[in-house]
């Protein structure tokens, strides 16, 4: 059972003023480290790649060359979309944001599946979590609703809800291999887009469409290689047992009390709401019908109270 | 949607427009002299650019995403459409190669921001009496 707060807690707008917007470098960062890129790349080429350009049209790319910079700018896009996915703090690559191991129990308000085998198949490095479910907390657990959080969603009742997250065991493999895959992609995009612009014969102001075509050609290889890359990543990442959450996410459903365990997190990215990255589902009973407004916090209380208290443990200070 | 996405679609196309339109100008392509372009060449072939380039990040954005199809539709094609006009020739007349995209980058995402500003409103947040 969590600890002080018994305050019920406000549904909506928790903080007065307007909520602060997270400033994204990473596209900022993407754009420096291309332009910088770029200067030497239009002067003298890639080594690797200048050779590869020549064994395949006996002649060695036309430098300072517009062909190679600007098949390089493709490439270079589609790598830096890749590394944008690849690189999120989700405990994939970079460890996930520094959040607090917390247990909390309710009824399921919502269940939402944002899984989308389009996505698994088109853009493998950027699998979305399986889903997420609201619960409506127990009482003992407003806190970690309200803490820190700018909103407070509640159901049409007025029940506090904690978002739960259940990430996708597929998605980091997907992830990798997608960056192998857009690496590899990429060198073959440079060589094949410079040699598409070189085949344009187009002069005068039209040569933009020259320059556009071998940045497109460059991109769509490395974009092809990511995909290739993410579903062999795909394969390898689910190869192995499925995580708990992973494999209970399939049951839960609406009225269900479940007591959750996960990574608490203020998400800056959604609104800094309070978010649960989900490590553990213990479902309980499954509290029908479902009423028309919804669950409240007193429902949550009176199920956890019917199954003796839930799986949370003592009491966790905050 | 707030201002971030708006910033984002005129940082990609701004930096798009800033590379490839200042790549017409340098000299040392295929044997070919760089071609002189006017004002109005220069904005078109800005505009070409930037549209091309939104359209690929629009089809990802509401497929990834999952963003409504018609109003990120609608406000990338005003985006494109600004940022090339305005940025193309600003990129053909830039000195320095390299710094095109740089330079453009970021006066996109200052006229993605400006885009957003006028056309959409930020919510405001206030706590409930």
């Amino acid at each position: 059972m969590d600890g002080v707060a018994v305050t019920m807690p406000t549904c909506g707008a928790q903080q007065p003023g307007t909520q602060p917007g997270s400033f994204d470098w990473s596209l900022i960062t993407a754009i420096v480290a291309i332009a910088g890129v770029a200067i030497p790349v239009y002067k003298a080429g890639i080594p690797v790649i200048n050779g590869i350009i020549q064994y395949f049209s006996g002649a060695a790319p036309l430098l300072p060359g517009v062909g190679v910079v600007s098949a390089f700018a493709g490439a270079a896009a589609i790598l830096a979309l890749v590394a944008y996915y690849a690189f999120k703090p989700d405990g994939c690559i970079r460890s996930a944001p520094n959040g607090e191991t917390v247990c909390i129990s309710g009824i399921i308000q919502y269940v939402n599946a944002t899984h989308s085998e389009a996505i698994d198949v088109l853009a493998p490095f950027a699998i979305p979590p399986l889903g997420d479910f609201d619960v409506v907390v127990a009482s003992a657990y407003w806190s970690r609703v309200t803490q820190n959080a700018f909103w407070v969603n509640c159901s049409p009742a007025g029940g506090a809800m904690l978002r739960c997250i259940v990430k996708d065991d597929a998605a980091c493999g997907g992830k990798i291999g997608a960056l192998a895959g857009a690496t590899v992609g990429a060198i073959a995009g440079i060589v094949l887009g410079y040699l598409a612009g070189l085949a344009c014969a187009l002069t005068g102001p039209f040569i933009v469409l020259c320059i556009i075509l071998a940045a497109l050609v460059a991109a769509a290889v490395t974009y092809v290689g990511a995909m290739l890359g993410g579903w062999i990543g795909q394969e390898i990442g689910s190869a192995g047992a499925s995580s708990e959450p992973d494999s209970t996410w399939g049951s839960l459903d609406v009225g269900l009390y479940v007591t959750v365990k996960g990574n608490w997190v203020t998400d800056p990215d959604v609104g800094y709401n309070e978010l649960l990255y989900v490590t553990d589902i213990t479902p309980g009973m499954s509290v029908q019908p479902v009423p028309a407004n919804g669950y409240t916090a007193a429902d949550a209380d009176a199920a956890q109270s019917m199954m003796g208290g839930d799986d949370c443990g003592g009491v966790v200070l905050l | 949607m707030g201002t971030q996405f708006c910033e984002r679609f005129g940082l990609i196309s701004g930096g798009a427009v800033g590379l490839l339109v200042q790549l017409i100008g340098v000299d040392a392509c295929c044997a070919n002299p760089p071609p002189v372009l006017t004002i109005a060449q220069c904005s078109l072939a800005g505009v070409i650019v930037a549209l091309v380039v939104l359209f690929f990040a629009t089809l990802f954005a509401c497929a990834v995403s999952k963003l409504p199809v018609w109003p990120v539709v609608l406000l990338a094609l005003l985006i494109g459409i600004l940022v090339g006009v305005l940025l193309g020739p600003v990129a053909y007349h830039l000195p320095v190669p390299g710094t095109g995209m740089f330079v453009c980058g970021i006066l996109g995402a200052l006229l993605g921001w400006l885009v957003c500003r006028v056309l959409c409103r930020d919510a405001k947040w206030t706590v409930s009496p």
